[in-house]
């Protein structure tokens, strides 16, 4: 039974700048007890989609028809729409946190969800909140269902979302990228409830992510979506593993999950603005396999044996670009001298400790981290959320002083170093931050921006100091030109190779990655992963890498070290720790991250860390 | 793909959002003509031939001595020593404005600093500058005034400097917060981890991105300060006569109840007051409006959703 039909949806957003055309002529249908997967880049319009099914996009401009259950959505009036939300149709955001009102408990909030849609008693919704709560996976439910949404860890608060979005057994659940907020091993455990409860409810989900890898994984049908075109339609094993369309081809290739070294076969370019009127294929300016017809008409839509539908100008199914050669990296990178760049000796950090009041307790962050960093070589650095990675990466930075232990750079040590030598020691170490939005200053030009530390250390004036930022933005393959722009005049991924270019501006022999690409789309990513290890070849700089996305730690790195509760766990060889690993976290994480795992629900694993949540 | 779409700057959208605002423009053609009247006051004077402080016992009052009502030798009638309402009004805009103006510019100044710093340092020195503030806010204004006054006597800088010594706690408390989240920015960060110090990170990183705050409360506190310097000069305790201030012209009209016979020597002064406080103050409001939009909400306009034939 068919639950929604999509047919010829067109959204356009009226904005200061023009009409964004966030949906161009897609057309889908879900069925009952189905999971539908929408993958896409960030500013595909995914999201913009699921939101005119809930009828949450009050100012756009929306022709076409949002069939469910036999009724058009876009014709219904907003007090119809009102019954039909949360009763019929329900959606789990992307943030538990800020979904879950902080003042009432979980409990108030299922009830009040419940009383909203049908006459029943307190006490007979009471029940029936305790029993949902039990389903989704919350122990002694009856005791919690008093509890407070701080009181619960995020994958908890993540099931208490999808108790009350399923309490009333609704006929379609619209999940917003559900798990990506949250960390590996947990993204396992809530994708694993979904499938459960829609079988057990029949409810048809939709789940809107830009993690193919974890579509692919659970989908029954896939269709990803670029710059408000369904690019691909069809059962989610085709698309997402024999992918027709160029670009899912590329998106597939460009995620560093196989088991590859060596550049990236990346998407070139950046996604369109969704302001131009679409004459041709969207794609085209960046497709490998682009036609001369491909930039003059729009595509036709093909459909091949096994029943996937794209939206292209190819006659067959997209080929796998040729593999790039890992060229002689490997033997550059070890032919270099062995000395030792960074030595972290058993640095211990502890929050509170020495507050007049709390004479014994505080927090420890780190517990006694050791590690070194051969020069020319990249040390990974994986974990969870709350590990201390990124504390660690700033007191080897020199940006937060150690309780105990000692760091050395080059031999000699940061600590409590005057002010003089601290600023010298500005120019051998240096760090990208992971959000590229917040990383660079609103309020200046890039120009400026990049040319900050030569400001600073007071090198490089006037014309001089110009063309060494414009010859670093053409190293990082940023255009020279835009020297007098804003940041918020580039994309994300552009974003982060100007963080890189200040980084590099003044010749560091060490620079800190603290998550560079984890705000980035895969293409994107894969871009700046093939910089970085581009200018590591190039400049012969050493990296510490620091991600809780193991797949591209194994990507750059030729060590990797795990922690886990301000601990190294494990620490080996990148190749040894991923086929042998020695702690049980380290085996967690992998299983975790396995597309294979997550369908079987990673059973044994996630009771596991359930235990450790509080 | 037809063409690049331009990209407008902030600069550009600020001012389309600003220039879209019916109340805002208003507003502010309002407070342009007043700066022309305070500006052309001399021009005013010479076309009337009447000066601020000149008497008309023959004209400008009846022969039994009261002020005359508009007409045509005073367009906004004569006050009760024969002298020219509109010529005064004209003389009495530019000591509002430039009190106003003067004494804003100057308690932002020092409200951004001390903000800034106590913000962007915290602990003691957060302390010690937030206490100043409690303290300087819980002073009671017009018996510190009477006091000075009646030591220093009243002149023009004192007004300032008491109008300033009063207002600039309120941009301190906004700065500081300010500072306080945008200190934490990775921004910040980056600069410190490129060796920047204290004074370079306030300046270059901090100060730029408090541009949006500083404008509109400085715009919002020249009402205030006109209206301050009103009072006080309605005390006598700001302008000394014979020179006109709009509070001043106000508290001649109160006094021995001349306004219960010339409403238009309280009615002119008073409009002339209200609308210059209430353009400010809208003003600020549209100013908040285009250079932060995140912060207005009724710029959702709904729409009923339009069926649109399928893009071309």
């Amino acid at each position: 039974m068919t639950v929604l039909s999509v047919r010829n949806l067109n959204i356009a957003i009226p904005t200061g700048d023009g009409h964004v055309h966030a949906a161009r002529d897609v057309s889908f249908s879900v069925e009952a007890e189905e999971l539908f997967g929408i993958a896409g880049e960030s500013g595909s319009g995914k999201s913009v989609l699921s939101q005119a099914i809930m009828g949450l996009l009050p100012g756009a401009l929306i022709s076409g028809e949002i069939l469910f259950e036999d009724r058009d959505l876009l014709k219904l009036s907003p007090r119809e729409m009102q019954q039909l939300r949360g009763n019929r149709i329900a959606m789990i955001s992307q943030d538990p946190l800020s979904s879950l009102h902080p003042f009432y408990t979980i409990g108030q909030q299922i009830i009040e969800a419940i009383r909203t849609h049908r006459q029943t008693s307190h006490e007979a919704a009471l029940a029936e909140a305790i029993d949902i709560l039990g389903r989704v996976g919350i122990h002694d439910a009856d005791k919690r269902v008093n509890d407070y949404p701080h009181q619960f860890s995020g994958g908890m608060r993540q099931r208490v979302m999808i108790a009350m979005a399923i309490v009333l057994r609704p006929a379609l659940l619209i999940a917003d990228e559900p798990t990506t907020a949250l960390d590996v091993t947990v993204q396992a455990q809530i994708i694993s409830l979904l499938n459960n409860m829609r079988r057990e409810f029949g409810t048809a989900i939709i789940m809107v992510t830009h993690d193919l890898e974890l579509l692919s994984s659970v989908a029954d049908h896939a269709m990803v979506m670029y710059a408000g075109n369904r690019m691909e339609l069809g059962p989610g094993n085709a698309v997402l593993r024999t992918p027709s369309h160029p670009y899912t081809m590329g998106l597939l290739q460009s995620s560093p999950t196989h088991e590859s070294r060596g550049p990236l076969p990346s998407i070139p370019g950046q996604p369109p603005s969704l302001l131009i009127e679409q004459k041709a294929c969207a794609f085209a300016p960046r497709c490998p396999s682009v036609m001369d017809i491909c930039r003059t008409q729009r595509p036709p839509l093909r459909r091949f044996d096994d029943n996937t539908q794209s939206l292209c100008w190819l006659e067959n199914k997209a080929v796998r670009a040729p593999a790039i050669a890992a060229a002689a990296e490997e033997s550059a990178a070890a032919s270099k001298s062995s000395d030792i760049v960074v030595s972290v000796s058993d640095v211990r950090l502890a929050y509170g400790a020495r507050s007049l009041f709390s004479k014994g307790g505080g927090v420890e962050v780190l517990k006694g981290v050791s590690l070194e960093l051969p020069r020319g070589t990249t040390l990974g650095i994986v974990g969870e959320s709350g590990c201390g990675k990124s504390t660690l990466a700033r007191i080897i930075a020199g940006l937060l002083p150690p309780t105990s232990g000692d760091v050395e750079i080059e031999g000699k040590s940061i600590i409590d170093l005057d002010r003089q030598s601290w600023v010298e020691m500005r120019k051998r170490i240096q760090m990208v931050f992971q959000d590229p939005f917040g990383s660079l200053n609103p309020r200046r030009r890039v120009g400026a921006i990049i040319g900050d530390p030569f400001r600073i250390q007071k090198v490089a004036h006037g014309d001089d100091r110009k063309n060494r930022v414009r010859d670093l933005m053409e190293l990082v393959g940023l255009n020279p030109e835009h020297y007098n722009r804003f940041p918020s005049e580039f994309s994300g991924g552009q974003r982060q190779r100007i963080g890189i270019a200040r980084a590099l501006a003044l010749n560091p022999s060490i620079i800190i990655f603290d998550e560079p690409v984890s705000a980035l789309d895969v293409s994107i990513q894969a871009q700046i992963l093939n910089l970085i290890a581009k200018l590591q070849r190039d400049l012969g700089l050493s990296y510490l890498f620091i991600s809780h996305d193991l797949a591209v730690v194994r990507h750059v790195s030729k060590e990797i070290i795990v922690m886990q509760g301000g601990q190294v766990v494990e620490r080996g060889e990148t190749e040894a720790l991923y086929h042998r690993p020695q702690h049980s976290y380290t085996r967690e994480l992998l299983a975790a991250a396995d597309p294979n795992y997550r369908k079987g629900g990673g059973a044994t694993a996630a009771s596991i860390s359930e235990a450790l949540t509080p | 793909m037809t063409g690049e779409i331009k990209q407008r700057s902030s600069f550009e959208l600020t001012m389309r959002r600003l220039l879209s605002d019916r109340a805002g423009l208003v507003s502010l053609s309002f407070i342009l003509a007043l700066i022309a009247v305070a500006i052309g006051a001399d021009a005013i004077a010479a076309i009337t031939g009447h000066s601020a402080v000149a008497q008309f016992h023959d004209i400008g009052l009846t022969p039994t001595g009261l002020p005359v009502p508009p007409g045509t030798d005073f367009l906004f009638g004569s006050d009760q020593l024969g002298r020219d309402v509109m010529v005064r009004l004209a003389y009495g805009a530019r000591v509002s404005l430039s009190i106003g103006v003067v004494a804003s510019l100057l308690a932002a100044l020092i409200g951004v600093t001390v903000g800034l710093v106590a913000g962007y340092f915290g602990g003691w020195i957060d302390g010690v500058l937030g206490r100043l503030m409690d303290l300087v806010m819980s002073i009671p204004v017009l018996l510190c005034m009477l006091s000075l006054v009646a030591v220093f006597g009243s002149s023009l800088a004192l007004s300032v400097t008491v109008i300033v010594f009063f207002s600039w706690t309120t941009m301190g408390r906004v700065i500081r917060g300010q500072v306080l989240s945008l200190k934490e920015r990775e921004f910040v960060l980056a600069s410190r981890s490129m060796g920047a110090g204290h004074l370079s990170i306030m300046v270059t990183d901090i100060l730029p991105n408090l541009g949006a705050p500083i404008i509109i409360y400085t715009t919002m506190m020249v009402p205030t300060s006109i209206i301050f310097e009103a009072t006080l000069s309605f005390l006598g305790l700001g302008i000394a006569p014979p020179a006109p201030s709009w509070g001043g012209m106000l508290a001649e009209a109160a006094n021995n109840s001349i306004y219960m016979f010339a409403w238009w020597l309280v009615l002119f002064p008073g409009l002339a007051l209200l609308l210059t406080t209430l353009s400010f103050n809208i003003l600020g409001d549209a100013l908040r409006d285009a250079l932060d939009p995140s912060s207005s909400k009724h710029r959702l306009r709904k729409k009923p959703s339009k069926l649109v034939e399928a893009a071309s």
